[in-house]
């Protein structure tokens, strides 16, 4: 079955952003990508997730998928404070 | 609506759009005088609720035994072959009989189903005590003024409804022919059938069957080659002659493939031959995209036409195991695709009515097929059954125009998938009506719409202030229709 567009995707870190103004066929598939600048207060905490989700719509209903979470880490470089 | 099985037919209620059988008439029973007994409906639900997956010949044959006893394998060919009159009368094939089934009342339906015409044994019935040793009917229709039309294995017959063999007119086919298919018949009584090496038109003229060419009738030699393995009967076409072109259509041909171990698509002018053409107006072979070629490219199942589009379907397997060779139809049928390879390969042809030559459309050598393909004009698809791993049993519509994969059914490993060469339809509201091994099966399709994302990002771990991550999203339609009602 048809999925209608627009396709969107909507995120804790970018808000919604349409990602495709048509509709999906069965199987098919639709790339997006967000950049985000990494900040200071990234690095002390260690990572950066982002939790995702789409929506479609069928039959004039919406169809949402469910969410997916990509985390970035921050582990270094390391200082070493002990020299021998 | 009528239903008619391998060992019965059914009169089945409609209303409410629910399927209900308010009568049945066991036909073979009583064809067979009680050597093929009735079959209690649990043991059809034993089978359809069981999968050939991890048997083997022995085994399955085992289990068909248990089951539908010995002589299993002699029930499949009954009832395959049926019509209905205008009078709501059905006529099929069962035993070496064919009978015609009324309602007893047609107000109400439930008070059964009465046999109100016979021809019994009706190979000795029309061509006497000293026909030929193992002559079989193999196919049933009907004359645009009323007549049954019989395929013999040696011949045609016509008889008149009330199937009284003093009626019957036979026309013999020579004895080096045989015929392993049923007949098709145009609007002027123009009847196609094709025997091992002879397609033939034959003419009903309203009081005999004529092969005078003053008539319109005519033979054709077409190429045989010899029985391939896998249950095939017969070296020639395993093909009901197809009918191409009506009306104000340009061209009137009828279409087979023949007995070439690598068969072609082959079209006969149907009426007068144009100038400058013979009487088969174009062949061209299928290859239903094996490279190299397999050894044996054959089918047993009529060639789909749709307007000048023709559809065929291979149904012989690649490598055919020792195991299955020499057994019975049954045998293979059930075990082919779940248990040892089944035969994969369709293509699709197109007729040119300015060069009167076929061309090759599409072919497809990656799906599988065990059904009498069909063609959904609504949906522009070519539909096939077949068996193909992980998914199971399955059905596949196939793009007309480009054979990409535009429906799939997925039905898994029990045996009620399998559609043992049975006819499917789609009816009006979308549902699927699939005659399987074990009787007809309507699908009713719920939308199931889903949407997946997949989320990620860089995996390194070195970053800086003012690097940038880039999330990468894939949004992905993975909704389905789901099955419902089987």
């Amino acid at each position: 079955m048809d999925i209608a567009g627009p396709i969107t995707v909507e995120d804790n870190l970018f808000g919604s952003k349409q990602i495709s103004p048509n509709g999906l066929a069965p199987g098919q598939s639709v790339k997006g990508t967000d950049s985000h600048l990494v900040t200071l207060p990234d690095i002390y905490a260690g990572f950066k997730s982002n939790s995702a989700h789409a929506t479609g719509s069928f039959a004039n209903k919406e169809v949402t998928s469910d969410s997916d979470t990509a985390t970035a880490g921050f582990f270094g470089p390391t200082i070493n404070l002990y020299p021998a | 609506m009528w239903g008619v099985g391998t060992d019965r037919v059914s009169y089945i209620n409609k209303a409410d759009n629910k399927w209900t059988a308010v009568a049945k008439y066991e036909a073979l029973a009583d064809a067979s005088k009680g050597s093929f007994p009735a079959i209690p409906d649990e043991n059809f639900s034993i089978f359809s609720e069981s999968s050939a997956v991890g048997m083997n010949a022995s085994s399955m044959d085992s289990f068909l035994k248990n089951l539908f006893g010995k002589n299993y394998s002699d029930r499949l060919l009954n009832g395959i072959y049926s019509l209905v009159d205008k009078d709501n009368v059905l006529y099929a094939n069962y035993n070496a009989s064919i009978f015609a089934f009324a309602l007893n009342d047609s107000n109400e339906p439930s008070k059964g189903i009465i046999k109100r015409y016979a021809l019994e044994d009706a190979v000795t019935a029309i061509h006497g005590t000293n026909h030929q040793a193992n002559t079989t009917i193999s196919g049933l229709s009907m004359t645009y003024d009323g007549h049954i039309v019989i395929t013999f294995s040696n011949g045609v017959a016509v008889i008149d409804r009330d199937l009284n063999a003093s009626s019957a007119f036979f026309y013999p086919f020579g004895d080096d022919e045989l015929v392993t298919n049923s007949l098709s018949i145009d609007e002027n009584n123009g009847i196609y059938v094709a025997s091992n090496t002879l397609m033939r038109k034959l003419v009903w003229t309203g009081t005999t069957l004529s092969d005078k060419s003053v008539d319109g009738a005519w033979s054709c030699p077409y190429t045989h080659s010899v029985v391939p393995p896998g249950g095939k009967r017969g070296n020639g076409t395993g093909t009901t002659p197809a009918l191409m072109g009506f009306g104000n259509d340009p061209d009137k041909l009828v279409v087979i493939t023949d007995g070439a171990k690598q068969m072609n698509l082959v079209a006969f002018w149907r009426d007068n031959i144009p100038t400058g053409s013979q009487r088969i107006a174009g062949q061209i072979p299928v290859t239903c995209g094996f490279s190299p070629l397999h050894e044996w490219i054959q089918t047993d199942s009529s060639v789909i036409v749709y307007g000048y589009g023709a559809f065929v379907a291979n149904e012989v397997p690649e490598i055919i195991s020792p195991d299955l060779e020499g057994q019975s139809l049954m045998l293979n049928l059930t075990l082919m695709g779940p248990a040892y390879p089944g035969p994969y390969g369709v293509e699709r042809f197109q007729w040119n009515t300015s060069t009167h030559q076929w061309s090759s459309v599409w072919a497809r050598s990656d799906v599988e097929t065990d059904s009498v393909p069909i063609h959904s004009q609504s949906g522009n698809m070519a539909l096939i059954g077949g068996y193909r791993s992980p998914y199971g049993w399955e059905v596949l519509g196939l793009d007309w125009d480009t054979g990409k994969t535009v429906h799939h059914t997925i039905f898994g490993d029990k045996n009620f998938g399998n559609i043992g060469f049975a006819l499917m339809e789609y009816l009006k509201n979308g549902d699927l009506v699939c005659n399987s091994i074990v009787g007809p099966i309507r699908i009713h399709y719920k939308p199931h719409p889903r949407l997946k994302i997949e989320n990620s990002v860089d995996p390194k771990t070195y970053f800086k202030v003012g690097d940038l991550l880039d999330y990468d999203y894939t949004v992905t339609n993975t909704g389905m229709w789901i099955l419902q009602g089987l």
